[in-house]
C-alpha cells in the first residue's frame, strides 16, 4: 500500500474531498517519511511542522464546513530557500543571511498560502542558486535518494530530493539556468520551468533577474500543471510579470494528444558529450512519440552551442550587480570592521562562498569599463542568436525534445574541483532561460546503474499547454513507476 | 495635434518639409529635448540658451531662438498639456536649397520645427509599505531607529 506521502497531488486532492484521508493525516505521512529519511537525504534547512499542522488542520476544518477549496488546499508543500517566507528564516545556503528572518512573503507562496497550501519547510540549495549538484550550499550537500552517494543536481537539490523522497507531495524551485528541470531529472521528478514572466519573482532573492523564473517539482504533469496555475499571473511588485493565455493550465490536459504534433529532436543534444545511457533512453521516449503519432523530424540550434559561454558572462554581470546589496547594513551578517569600508569587505569575505565570489568577480570583470562590449555586450548578441533559433525551429515543430541533462546523477565530489564540467551539466537547459521559453523535464527511464533519465520538452514562449499536453501524453505512454531504493527499503509497496 | 513650423502653428499632418530640406539630406541641424513637468517645461531657459549656442557654433542663421519659450507655451495650450507630462522636441535645420555641399547663401530661411509628445506615465499611487519596526529587525547594528554602521570618513590625523 502507497502511503499518502508518495501519492500524486492530484489523487490527494480527490481523497481529501471525498473524505479518505484528512490534511492532517496527510501532513503527518510527510512529517514522518521527513524524520525517516532526512538524516541520509538532508533536504531540508528549515522545517516547519507545527505551522504545517495548523495549517492542515484548518484545511480539514474549512472541508468539514463543506467549504468549496482550491485545488492545492491542503497539499504538503517545501519551498526552495530562496523564496522568502514572512517569519521564517530564508538563507539562500549562504552563511551571509544564516540568520535573516524576511519581513514579507515572497507573491508565489502568499498566493499558496491563501488557497490553503501547507508548508513542510525550506529545502537547501546551492548559495543563491548557483551551481548544479547542491554542493555549493554552505550547510552542506543534499543526497540523491536514488544513490546516496550522488547528488541531487542543482541548484533546487533539495526541493527534488523531497519530492523524490517522499517528503513533500510537491515544491517549489527556481531555474536561471537549469536549475528546476536538471534536478528534476536527477531526482527522476517532473520539474517545469514556465516563460519568463509568467510567476511573479517578488520575494525570489534575486540572482540573474533577466533568467530568473520560479519553477514545480512535481510527481506528475498533471500536478505540474495545478501548481502552476495557482502561482501564475500579474503581479504589480514585478514589473515583468504576465497573465498566462489561460489561467487553468490542467484544464483539458486528459484529453491531450500528440497525434499530429510536430516534435523536432534537437540534432545537437544528441551528439557528443552525451552519455550513451541518457541517449539510448532519450531516443527509446522518441520512439515512443512517433509510435504514438507524433510527426518527428530533426530540429537544430545552431547558436546553442554559444549559448553556454554566454550564460556565464550574462548571469555572473546580472548576480555581481545583484549582490552587491550584502553589505552587512540593512540584514544579514554584519563582520565588524575599522570603517565601513573594511567592514563590507569582511562581511563579504567571510559570507559568500568560493563559487558565489567566482561569480561576482566574473561578473564585475566583464562590466567593467573597456570590456563590457567585449563580454557583456557581446554575449547579449549571441542571446539574441539563441531566441531567433527558437523562433526559427518553432516555425517548423510545436514542440522541441531533447535530453535535459547530459549525464545521470553524478558522485558527490565528483565535479567540485572542475568547474567547467561541472556548468557543462547544464548545457540543455540553458538555451531555453536565455530564450524566455517554458520547458519540462519528465523522467523517462533509467539507465544501466538504475539512474533515472529526464527528457526535455520545450515549447514557444507561452506555449505552456502544448509543453504539458506532450508531457502529460508521452508520461502516460511510459507509465515511468520506478522509486527510489531507498524507498523500497524504508517504505516497501505491498 | 497641433505643431510649430516656421512660424505657424498647423496640425500635424498638415505640416511638410521640402525634400531639399538640409536636416534630410546632410543630417544639417540640431535638436533640443525639454521634458514638462504638469504642464511646465523643466528649466526651459537653459535648454533654449543651449540651442542657441549650438545654432550660433553650427552657424546656422536662427534668428530668435528665445522667441521659443512663447512657442512651447502655446503647443502646451493648443494641445491640451496644460498639466500634463510630456516631452517637447525643438528641431533647427540650415534649411531648404538646393543640393551642394557648401553652406546655401545666407537669405535661405532655417527650418523650425516643435512638437509636444505627452507622456504616459502610471499613476504615483502610494501603497502599503514596511513598518518601520519590521524594516530594521534584520540590522545588525541599530540606534535611534536608523541603521548603524561604523564610520564611513578616516577621522583627520
Amino acid at each position: 500500500m502507497t502511503e499518502p506521502c508518495d501519492r500524486t497531488a492530484t489523487e490527494l486532492a480527490a481523497a481529501l474531498r471525498a473524505g479518505e484521508l484528512s490534511a492532517e493525516e496527510l501532513v503527518r505521512s510527510c512529517l514522518g517519511r521527513i524524520d525517516a529519511v532526512e538524516p541520509e537525504v538532508r533536504a531540508f534547512l528549515e522545517r516547519t511542522p507545527g505551522l504545517a499542522l495548523e495549517q492542515a488542520r484548518a484545511v480539514d476544518a474549512r472541508l468539514a464546513a463543506g467549504e468549496e477549496l482550491p485545488a492545492v488546499a491542503g497539499i504538503p508543500l517545501a519551498l526552495k530557500d530562496v523564496l522568502t517566507t514572512k517569519g521564517i528564516r530564508t538563507t539562500c545556503g549562504s552563511r551571509i543571511l544564516e540568520d535573516y528572518v524576511p519581513p514579507y512573503d515572497c507573491t508565489p507562496w502568499a498566493r499558496l498560502r491563501t488557497a490553503g497550501s501547507v508548508l513542510l519547510g525550506k529545502t537547501n540549495c546551492d548559495e543563491f542558486a548557483m551551481g548544479s549538484s547542491n554542493e555549493n550550499s554552505a550547510f552542506g550537500p543534499v543526497h540523491n535518494p536514488w544513490d546516496l552517494g550522488r547528488v541531487p543536481g542543482g541548484s533546487s537539490g533539495g526541493s527534488a530530493a523531497a519530492v523524490a523522497a517522499g517528503e513533500a507531495v510537491w515544491a517549489l524551485g527556481t531555474d536561471t539556468g537549469g536549475s528546476v528541470r536538471q534536478p528534476a531529472a536527477l531526482c527522476g521528478v517532473v520539474g517545469m520551468k514556465p516563460t519568463y514572466g509568467l510567476v511573479s519573482r517578488y520575494g525570489l532573492i534575486a540572482f540573474a533577474s533577466s533568467l530568473d523564473t520560479v519553477g514545480t517539482f512535481t510527481r506528475s504533469v498533471r500536478d505540474a500543471a495545478v501548481l502552476l496555475s495557482a502561482i501564475a499571473g500579474r503581479d504589480p511588485r514585478d514589473a515583468t510579470s504576465l497573465d498566462p493565455a489561460e489561467p487553468d493550465l490542467a484544464a483539458g490536459l486528459e484529453e491531450a494528444d500528440v497525434r499530429g504534433l510536430r516534435v523536432g529532436v534537437i540534432a545537437e543534444a544528441l551528439g557528443e558529450g552525451v552519455e550513451p545511457g541518457v541517449r539510448d533512453v532519450v531516443r527509446a521516449a522518441v520512439d515512443r512519440l512517433a509510435g504514438m503519432g507524433a510527426e518527428v523530424g530533426e530540429a537544430s540550434l545552431p547558436h546553442a552551442e554559444y549559448a553556454l559561454s554566454a550564460y556565464y558572462l550574462i548571469a555572473p554581470s546580472e548576480a555581481s550587480s545583484n549582490l552587491a546589496r550584502y553589505d552587512g547594513v540593512r540584514y544579514g551578517l554584519r563582520v565588524p570592521g575599522r570603517d565601513s569600508v573594511e567592514m563590507m569587505m569582511r562581511t563579504r569575505g567571510e559570507g559568500f562562498g568560493p563559487e558565489v565570489k567566482r561569480r561576482i568577480i566574473l561578473g564585475t570583470y566583464a562590466l567593467s569599463a573597456g570590456y563590457y562590449e567585449a563580454y557583456y555586450g557581446q554575449a547579449q548578441k549571441v542571446r539574441t542568436l539563441v531566441i531567433r533559433d527558437y523562433q526559427a525551429a518553432f516555425e517548423r515543430f510545436d514542440v522541441l525534445v531533447s535530453p535535459t541533462s547530459p549525464t545521470t546523477a553524478f558522485r558527490i565530489g565528483e565535479k567540485v574541483d572542475d568547474p567547467l564540467a561541472m556548468y557543462l551539466s547544464d548545457v540543455f537547459t540553458i538555451p531555453a532561460n536565455l530564450a524566455g521559453v517554458p520547458a519540462i523535464s519528465i523522467p523517462c527511464g533509467l539507465d544501466e546503474r538504475g539512474l533515472p533519465v529526464g527528457l526535455q520538452i520545450t515549447g514557444p514562449v507561452l506555449g505552456e499547454r502544448k509543453v504539458l499536453g506532450a508531457a502529460h501524453a508521452l508520461e502516460r505512454e511510459l507509465a515511468f513507476s520506478a522509486r527510489p531504493p531507498l524507498l523500497e527499503r524504508i517504505a516497501p509497496v505491498g | 495635434m497641433v505643431v510649430y513650423l516656421n512660424g505657424s502653428y498647423v496640425p500635424a499632418e498638415q505640416a511638410v518639409v521640402s525634400v531639399d530640406d538640409r536636416g534630410f539630406l546632410f543630417a544639417d541641424g540640431i535638436y533640443e529635448v525639454i521634458r514638462v513637468y504638469r504642464g511646465r517645461p523643466f528649466r526651459l531657459e537653459e535648454h533654449l540658451r543651449r540651442l542657441a549656442d549650438g545654432v550660433a557654433a553650427l552657424r546656422i542663421p536662427f534668428r530668435d531662438p528665445a522667441g521659443l519659450a512663447g512657442i512651447a507655451d502655446r503647443l502646451l495650450e493648443e494641445n491640451g498639456l496644460r498639466d500634463g507630462d510630456a516631452v517637447l522636441y525643438i528641431q533647427v535645420t540650415r534649411g531648404a536649397a538646393p543640393r551642394a555641399h557648401a553652406f546655401p547663401p545666407a537669405d535661405v530661411p532655417p527650418t523650425a520645427y516643435a512638437i509636444p509628445r505627452a507622456n504616459v506615465l502610471r499613476p504615483d499611487e502610494p501603497g502599503p509599505t514596511l513598518p518601520h519596526e519590521e524594516a530594521l529587525a534584520g540590522a545588525p547594528e541599530v540606534e535611534e531607529g536608523r541603521f548603524k554602521v561604523p564610520r564611513i570618513v578616516e577621522a583627520e590625523p
